[in-house]
């Protein structure tokens, strides 16, 4: 028989490390066991202790966090990302869930444990909640009624004082585009670099209150009460590893209470529009590229050759068209040309052949055949001359009333 | 590169494909003609400037016009008359002396070098008195 007590289970990548830790929820908090650790290529280890965890404790619940650089409070759910709700309307969302084949049943957002740890300060006055994840500024404008603004700063090769001065740019930044400084700032660093935080203190102002803690505690807090498990990404009861574990802990005094709440049962709702979204448009979405805003952008893209190679090829039809016609336009012409040489020569050749010998009257000439009629005075000198020219010619001749001699003369060239 | 590519959504990697497929199959075949079209054209040109030069005449043939024919066609000829037919046709009367009719012939060999206009009817000729009266139907190109 399993251990009964409701165990959280944590991990989350940075760099290529993996770190595991487990705890064991209690009334007064949770008691923290050893922190693991693993290298990625140990991976397979790596789940496998996350599965002997879960054998170990059935009444669990095996907590990440998400550090997608794309997540964004809004204030609208989006049934085509994955969200989770932070209070109210507010919703942490990013394009999709990327955790692997690592089992996952609650999955936060740093902007989640962020509004987490500072809810109880929030009030009227603008409040910058700095959260520092994984080398990750996280960054939320927030008053006690909603979350303002929040975007990302990544710190990756940054010094700590550099750190620093992203902090208070970002601060400027928010300025730019509200007009606004925040009354109070409060930053939260999960990095366990004694010097950053010295450095953070001393380069930041006063004002701004710097607290410190490991994820791990971060996560196991989160996952300790199900008020807060809420705004989980991942909602447990619809979780990939096809389990139920806030309804199997239904007994358990720490979950007894969120899988009736309100909340609870719209996140179930909206959990569950994902799911139908997911069965019918998943296949079209992934086709379309709908399922983020950056894929959107994908396509917009791609349709940027498409149409540059229809506008190419429109271009060079057009333009082939214009030539092939003129090019037709030119060969009539050359041909014209040549017929009308032809027939100059023609015409040349009968007026000579005529000479002192007869006299033209009428002739129709064409390159295809001559007709000729006029009045003859040497009849074999001219025979001769159009034989020469026309040898399968039909020369005739007539004699006229007034003693002279009509002469016509037909052939085809 | 390629994990790259592997990223890319179904419809991005379908567009890519489609714009490839038309390069190949229609944009390069027809810019290749283009190309060859244009030699060819130039070619065309080049033999009908240096037919051209040998009679004189420089720059290409210009479209049919009535006017300008008949007071190139009396620098050959004594008179000349232009009816309008129909489909870019026209009737064409001159009249030249019996001793000039090689001034006519001339003026038919360059005819389509000036103007882009066939003879379309066969040239008939017939005597009248000292003068040869000259009948043929031109059409535009």
């Amino acid at each position: 028989m399993g251990n009964q007590q409701y165990v959280t289970i944590t991990h989350y990548k940075e760099r290529e490390f993996y770190f595991l830790n487990h705890a064991v929820q209690t009334h007064d908090g949770f008691i923290g066991k050893e922190l693991e650790q693993f290298h990625e290529s140990e991976k397979d280890k790596f789940i496998e202790r996350i599965r002997e965890l879960q054998a170990q404790y059935p009444q669990s619940q095996i907590i990440s966090l998400s550090l997608a650089l794309n997540q964004k409070v809004v204030h609208e759910v989006d049934n085509n990302k994955a969200s989770g709700k932070i209070f109210a309307n507010n919703y942490v969302v990013q394009d999709k869930i990327d955790i692997g084949n690592i089992p996952t049943t609650l999955y936060f957002s740093p902007f989640a444990i962020l509004y987490e740890e500072y809810k109880n300060k929030l009030d009227d006055k603008l409040t910058l909640l700095i959260g520092l994840f994984d080398r990750k500024l996280y960054l939320m404008f927030a008053t006690k009624e909603k979350i303002h603004e929040s975007w990302i700063i990544g710190t990756r090769g940054l010094t700590e004082k550099q750190v620093a001065d992203r902090v208070y740019k970002s601060m400027k930044a928010y300025y730019k585009i509200s007009f606004k400084f925040a009354d109070h700032i409060e930053m939260l660093v999960t990095d366990e670099s004694p010097k950053l935080l010295k450095v953070l203190r001393e380069e930041l102002s006063l004002n701004i209150l710097l607290k410190q803690n490991t994820i791990h505690r971060l996560l196991h807090y989160m996952g300790g009460e199900p008020k807060r498990t809420v705004s989980s990404f991942i909602k447990s009861s619809l979780s990939k590893m096809g389990e139920n574990p806030i309804m199997q802990n239904a007994n358990d005094p720490f979950l007894k209470s969120a899988s009736s709440t309100p909340d609870n049962l719209g996140d179930l709702k909206l959990n569950a529009n994902e799911i139908e979204g997911d069965s019918n448009s998943h296949q079209i979405k992934s086709m379309l590229g709908g399922r983020s805003s950056g894929n959107l952008f994908q396509n917009l893209l791609a349709l940027i050759p498409l149409i540059f190679v229809l506008g190419m090829g429109a271009f060079f039809s057009m333009k082939s068209s214009s030539i092939e016609q003129k090019s037709l336009l030119l060969k009539s012409q050359a041909l014209a040309q040549t017929d009308n040489a032809l027939l100059a020569m023609t015409t040349g050749d009968i007026f000579s052949a005529m000479g002192k010998n007869a006299e033209l009257k009428e002739a129709t000439i064409s390159n295809s055949k001559v007709e000729l009629k006029g009045v003859v005075w040497g009849i074999e000198p001219l025979r001769n001359s159009l034989n020469e020219i026309y040898s399968d010619g039909d020369f005739s001749i007539k004699p006229l009333e007034n003693f002279m001699t009509e002469f016509s003369f037909k052939s085809k060239i | 590169m390629f994990s790259g590519l592997k990223q890319l959504s179904m419809m991005t990697k379908i567009l890519f494909v489609i714009s490839l497929i038309i390069l190949m199959a229609w944009v390069i075949p027809t810019m290749v003609n283009y190309f060859k079209d244009i030699q060819k054209q130039e070619q065309q040109i080049n033999a009908l400037q240096k037919n051209a030069s040998k009679y004189g005449l420089s720059g290409s043939a210009k479209k049919f016009n009535k006017e300008s024919f008949i007071q190139d066609a009396l620098k050959y000829v004594s008179k000349a008359s232009v009816e309008f037919l129909d489909d870019k046709s026209y009737a064409v009367k001159l009249e030249v002396e019996k001793d000039k009719i090689n001034h006519f012939n001339k003026f038919l060999e360059t005819l389509s070098l000036r103007y882009l206009v066939k003879v379309i009817t066969p040239i008939t000729f017939k005597e009248k008195e000292k003068f040869i009266e000259i009948k043929m139907t031109i059409q535009e190109l």
